[in-house]
C-alpha cells in the first residue's frame, strides 16, 4: 500500500504548533497592550468649543483651580464653570478674540457652552471629588499637570487597578490640604519643621530630628497625614465605589 | 508553509500597529469602550445635557416661589446638624433670604458688622477664599492691582480707598452677591458664610495697610525698630 500521507506531513503537527504558539502570543500581547485604558483613554484630547488654555490661566496668571471649579471641595462632581465666571474677566479682557466666540454667544443666549467631558468614570462607579481633595489627594494625582497643558488631555489611565493602587497605598499621593491645588508642589518644598509641628512626626520616625535642612520624602509626608487624618480608603469592599 | 505564515504574520502585525498606534498618543477621537456594559446608564449626570428640555439642560431651576425638597430655611444654618460635617455644603449656604445675614441689608439700609463670630479659623477661611476668588482682580493686598489688571481689566475697586474703608460691611456683602458695574455676581459661587469671611479678611487687609503704632501690641513694639533678620 502506498503511503497515504506524503513525507512533508511528518512536520505538519510541529508546524501547526509553532503557528498556534506564535498566534497565541501575538493575540495575548495585543490584548495586553491595547485592551486597557492606558491605550483607550490616555491621550484623549477633544476639540473644545473654546480652546481654553489652562497653562495661561493657572501658571501665567496664578489663578487657583477653585476660581472656576468652585464646588470641587463640597461636591462629588467638580463643576465646569458657568459662562459668567468667564465673563468676569472676558467682558473686558480679550473681548474681541474670535476664540472666545462661543463664550460670548453663550452669554447672550443664556445657553451653556457645550464643553466636552474628557475624564469620565463609567456610570456604575461612584466617585466623589470632595472626599479626595479634602483628604490631601491633589488634582495632580488623577489629572496630572493640567496647569502646564495648553490643551487638556487624559493623562492617567483611570482604570480600576489604577484606583486601587492608590486606595491600597494612599501615602504615595497624600499632601497637606493647602497644597492640593498647587500642582507644582514637591515633597521637598515642604518645610520639615512646620510640617512636623502641625501634623507630628512620621510614624516610626519619632526619634528622628527634623530641624535644620532635613527634607521630607513623599512617604514620610504621606504616612504622617494618613496616620493623622486616619485615612482608610476602602480597598476591599466593592460597594465603596460600586454602589 | 512556515515562511509564508511568518510573512503574513509580520504584515498583519505591522498593519495592526499602523492602524491602532501606540499607548498615550494624543487623539481627538473619543475613547474606545471595549466592554461598554452599563457604562452609560439612562440617568442625568451633573451639568449634562438632555434632549427632553428645550434649553438642552438636564438640570432644572426650581419653579419660582417654590422651596426645593430638603432645603432648610435660613438660620437652620447654625444648627449642630448642619455643622456636623465641615466639608459638606450647609443647607441655606446660598440663601437669598432678606435678613441681614443673607442680604447685608436691614430693611432697605446696608448694615454694618459681621454677623458671625470672627475667629482665627474664620479669618484663615476668609484669606483662602479671598485669594481664590478676589485676588485675581483686586490683588493680594486688595489694592486693586490684581494680575488681570495687567491684561486690560479696568475699573477694579481698590479696598484701600477711603470710599471702601468707610463702606458698610453689608454693602460689600451685597456687591459680592450681586456684582457691580463690570464685576460679576459671585453669589452663585461663594457661600453666604464665606462672603462674610472674605469681608472680615478685607477689613484686616485695610487695617494692615493703614496701621499706626497703637495697633501693634505693647509687647511686640520693640521688634518694630529691629532690622529684619532673615535666615
Amino acid at each position: 500500500m502506498a503511503n497515504l500521507f506524503p513525507k512533508w506531513t511528518n512536520w505538519l503537527p510541529l508546524k501547526i504548533l509553532v503557528i498556534l504558539f506564535v498566534l497565541g502570543n501575538a493575540v495575548t500581547a495585543g490584548v495586553w497592550y491595547y485592551f486597557t485604558p492606558k491605550y483607550t483613554r490616555v491621550g484623549y484630547e477633544p476639540i473644545q468649543p473654546v480652546p481654553f488654555p489652562h497653562d495661561i490661566h493657572v501658571s501665567q496668571l496664578g489663578m487657583d483651580c477653585r476660581y472656576c471649579h468652585s464646588f470641587v471641595e463640597v461636591a462629588a462632581h467638580s463643576n465646569v464653570p458657568n459662562t459668567q465666571t468667564c465673563m468676569n474677566c472676558h467682558s473686558q479682557v480679550q473681548k474681541d478674540n474670535p476664540k472666545l466666540q462661543a463664550v460670548r454667544e453663550s452669554w447672550k443666549s443664556e445657553l451653556p457652552v457645550s464643553w466636552v467631558q474628557i475624564h469620565k468614570t463609567p456610570d456604575y462607579v461612584y466617585f466623589n471629588h470632595s472626599a479626595h481633595v479634602n483628604r490631601g489627594v491633589s488634582c495632580f494625582s488623577c489629572h496630572d499637570q493640567v496647569n502646564h497643558m495648553a490643551v487638556v488631555y487624559h493623562a492617567k489611565p483611570h482604570s480600576m487597578s489604577w484606583c486601587l493602587d492608590c486606595h491600597r497605598a494612599p501615602e504615595n499621593n497624600l499632601r497637606p490640604r493647602e497644597q492640593v491645588t498647587n500642582l507644582d508642589w514637591k515633597p521637598s518644598d515642604e518645610n520639615a519643621q512646620t510640617f512636623t509641628a502641625k501634623y507630628g512626626k512620621p510614624p516610626g520616625e519619632e526619634q528622628k530630628d527634623f530641624s535644620g535642612e532635613v527634607k521630607l520624602t513623599q512617604l514620610e509626608i504621606g504616612n504622617t497625614l494618613k496616620h493623622n487624618w486616619n485615612v482608610q480608603p476602602p480597598d476591599i469592599n466593592c460597594f465603596a465605589c460600586h454602589r | 508553509m512556515l515562511r509564508s505564515f511568518f510573512l503574513i504574520f509580520i504584515l498583519a502585525v505591522i498593519t495592526v500597529v499602523a492602524i491602532a498606534g501606540f499607548r498615550g498618543t494624543h487623539t481627538t477621537k473619543p475613547p474606545i469602550e471595549i466592554i461598554p456594559d452599563m457604562d452609560h446608564q439612562p440617568r442625568f449626570d451633573p451639568q449634562h445635557e438632555s434632549a427632553f428640555f428645550s434649553d438642552g439642560r438636564a438640570a432644572r431651576k426650581p419653579v419660582d416661589g417654590t422651596v426645593p425638597l430638603g432645603y432648610t430655611l435660613p438660620h437652620a444654618y447654625y444648627s449642630t446638624e448642619a455643622n456636623n460635617n465641615k466639608f459638606r455644603q450647609k443647607p441655606g449656604a446660598f440663601s437669598m433670604a432678606p435678613d441681614y445675614y443673607n442680604s447685608g441689608k436691614i430693611g432697605d439700609v446696608y448694615g454694618d458688622g459681621i454677623p458671625v463670630e470672627v475667629t482665627p479659623e474664620f479669618m484663615a477661611r476668609g484669606k483662602e477664599r479671598f485669594t481664590i476668588n478676589c485676588a485675581v482682580c483686586h490683588g493680594a493686598t486688595g489694592s486693586g492691582n490684581g494680575i488681570v489688571t495687567q491684561y486690560g481689566l479696568v475699573g477694579v475697586a481698590n479696598f484701600q480707598d477711603n470710599r471702601l474703608r468707610t463702606m458698610p460691611d453689608g454693602q460689600i456683602f451685597n456687591t459680592i452677591t450681586h456684582g457691580k458695574n463690570t464685576m460679576g455676581a459671585y453669589g452663585p459661587q461663594i457661600t453666604v458664610e464665606d462672603r462674610w469671611a472674605i469681608i472680615a479678611y478685607i477689613r484686616a487687609l485695610q487695617r494692615s495697610q493703614n496701621a499706626t503704632l497703637n495697633d501693634v501690641p505693647q509687647d511686640q513694639r520693640a521688634q518694630l525698630d529691629q532690622p529684619q533678620v532673615t535666615k
